[in-house]
């Protein structure tokens, strides 16, 4: 009876050892900024259902490239999506009284994008690239293009991401006005 | 018995529309209870924050020196103090007039004329607005104080300090908030910054009372609609440096709410603009045609009414109103200097007659408010 549970016990040890072993990782070099990767990726989703990990292994160039440019095409999106100045327009003066609705989505999109490339160091230079991009667009409503700069600025240094950014394009009234942001 | 029942009843209806009160702001009857109870919590919260990191430009503009929790609330408490909701109208019933009343001998600002009072849209939810420095500069054109019933009191608007000011359902708006989470400390420092907006239209004298806005000039996001200012320290800066402190101070907020918090301060400092003398000459311009129009309404009414002596002499007292509007309007018109004139810095020194709450009187009250 005794020899039959022993026996038990060591079966289930087996089975563990063996269940354990099947799911090993199988990218040795797998460390914990490919896990921050990996749960980023999770939490956006993709279509399928399946993560960026799961579709293919980390750490070819050829699949950074791929993201890069997955993130650099949601971020075009994006873009076209910051509030211009013709959706000011057609407000009513009530409205514009104090900060309209639009321009406060305007500041929630960039924060989103932001708050993603936190967690996810993989996006940061698509994000700045988009920053930049956000406060030279002279069709943008000038707070957000300001929000814009002013984040262009501190995230460069805050990130370590070593992108050219060109004050050129960027006109000297949103210099101003973001250089009083917080 | 019947007595009891009676008295009880008296109490019940009298109680059922009194005004509520919290940290020396007078709540009307008209808010709903949500709202106060909203309100309540975002002024403990200015109160109670320990800000860490100080704003000189904050500092300077409102003219405060140590920016903490009771210094904020006794800037505020000196600039409102009676809250009606957004269901409040001053009507007939409610209103209370002096004719006669000595105001004080200094001149309207350019901009009254810009101002749009009573110009709410139906689909549009008020935010918040200063009704206390629009009811005293009307009063003042028209050589009338006016006051209200609030509640059972009687409030004189003898100064813009009294401090009346109209919450709206937009204030409170899901759709409008910074957090989906109602209690958000980001939602608080929005709508505190609102707060200190229009608590700065309470401030001012003479020609920059009540520190009224401006119609945005040609080329300027809001080119044409009056929700620019000309000065330095106007209700839009204040508003926008006491976001950016109470921003910069906030520990709780999400990287999120930071940048649309950053995005309404921005909007707030787009606003400070040159004076655009050709549009505020074209809109005393519009004005000025659009009171020609009442009158003729009422010499149209005068020729109907010609039977009725009462009438006719009501129309006719109307008409001597509004031409002394007009007349005000036609002297503002030639006063506006032609050079464009930068933003500067205005004495913020309020008119009229008030009575100023002293910090150890405002921590007292809020005290009292936090102990109940």
């Amino acid at each position: 009876m005794k020899n039959k549970r022993i026996l038990g016990v060591i079966l289930i040890a087996l089975l563990v050892g063996a269940v354990i072993y099947l799911n090993r990782p199988k990218n040795p070099s797998s460390n914990s900024a490919d896990s921050e990767t990996e749960t980023s990726s999770s939490t956006e989703g993709s279509g399928n259902g399946l993560t960026s990990i799961e579709k293919a292994p980390i750490g070819t160039e050829n699949d950074l490239e791929e993201e890069n440019n997955e993130v650099a095409a949601e971020l075009n999106k994006a873009l076209n999506e910051l509030p211009t100045l013709a959706d000011l327009q057609s407000l009513s003066e009530e409205e514009v009284h104090h900060t309209p609705e639009v321009v406060m989505e305007g500041g929630k999109l960039v924060g989103e994008i932001l708050e993603q490339a936190e967690k996810n160091p993989a996006r940061r230079e698509e994000t700045v690239k988009f920053l930049a991009k956000c406060s030279e667009a002279q069709d943008v409503v000038p707070a957000v293009r300001a929000v814009c700069w002013k984040k262009t600025l501190t995230q460069i240094n805050e990130w370590k991401v070593f992108i050219p950014v060109t004050e050129l394009n960027v006109s000297d009234e949103i210099k101003s006005l973001g250089a009083r942001l917080p | 018995m019947k007595l009891i029942v009676l008295l009880a009843a008296t109490l019940t209806v009298s109680s059922a529309f009194a005004a509520s009160e919290f940290g020396g702001f007078k709540f009307h009857s008209s808010v709903p209870s949500d709202q106060i109870a909203t309100l309540k919590n975002d002024i403990t919260y200015l109160y109670k924050n320990p800000n860490t990191k100080p704003d000189k430009d904050f500092f300077a503009f409102a003219e405060i020196t140590k920016g903490d929790g009771p210094e904020l609330h006794n800037w505020l408490i000196n600039r409102v103090r009676y809250i009606v909701g957004e269901k409040f109208q001053l009507t007939e019933e409610n209103v209370i007039t002096v004719e006669g009343y000595k105001f004080p001998s200094t001149p309207i600002p350019d901009a009254y004329s810009q101002m749009t009072l009573g110009a709410e849209v139906n689909e549009v939810k008020t935010v918040m607005s200063n009704m206390g420095a629009a009811y005293y500069l009307m009063g003042k054109t028209l050589k009338t104080l006016l006051g209200l019933n609030f509640d059972q009191e009687q409030v004189m608007l003898t100064s813009p300090r009294i401090g009346l000011l109209q919450v709206g359902e937009g204030l409170f708006f899901k759709d409008f908030q910074i957090s989906q989470n109602e209690k958000s400390v980001a939602n608080s420092v929005s709508r505190l910054g609102t707060l200190f907006h229009e608590a700065r239209h309470s401030d001012g004298n003479s020609k920059n009372t009540g520190f009224l806005h401006v119609i945005c000039p040609a080329g300027h996001p809001y080119a044409g609609y009056a929700a620019c200012e000309v000065t330095r320290n106007g209700s839009y800066t204040i508003g926008g440096l006491s976001e950016r402190y109470m921003v910069e101070n906030c520990t709780a907020c999400t990287t999120q709410e930071r940048n649309i918090l950053i995005a309404r301060i921005a909007d707030s400092f787009n606003r400070v603009v040159a004076v655009d003398t050709k549009t505020t000459i074209e809109a005393i311009q519009k004005q000025i045609e659009t009171y020609y129009v009442i009158i003729s309404s009422y010499r149209i009414m005068i020729n109907r009414d010609a039977s009725s002596e009462a009438k006719v002499a009501k129309y006719n007292a109307e008409i001597v109103k509004i031409q002394a509007i007009i007349n005000q309007l036609e002297q503002d018109k030639k006063n506006i200097s032609s050079k464009p004139q930068p933003p500067k810095m205005m004495d913020s020194t309020a008119e009229g007659k008030w009575t100023p709450v002293y910090i150890m009187q405002s921590v007292n009250m809020m005290e009292k408010s936090l102990s109940r």
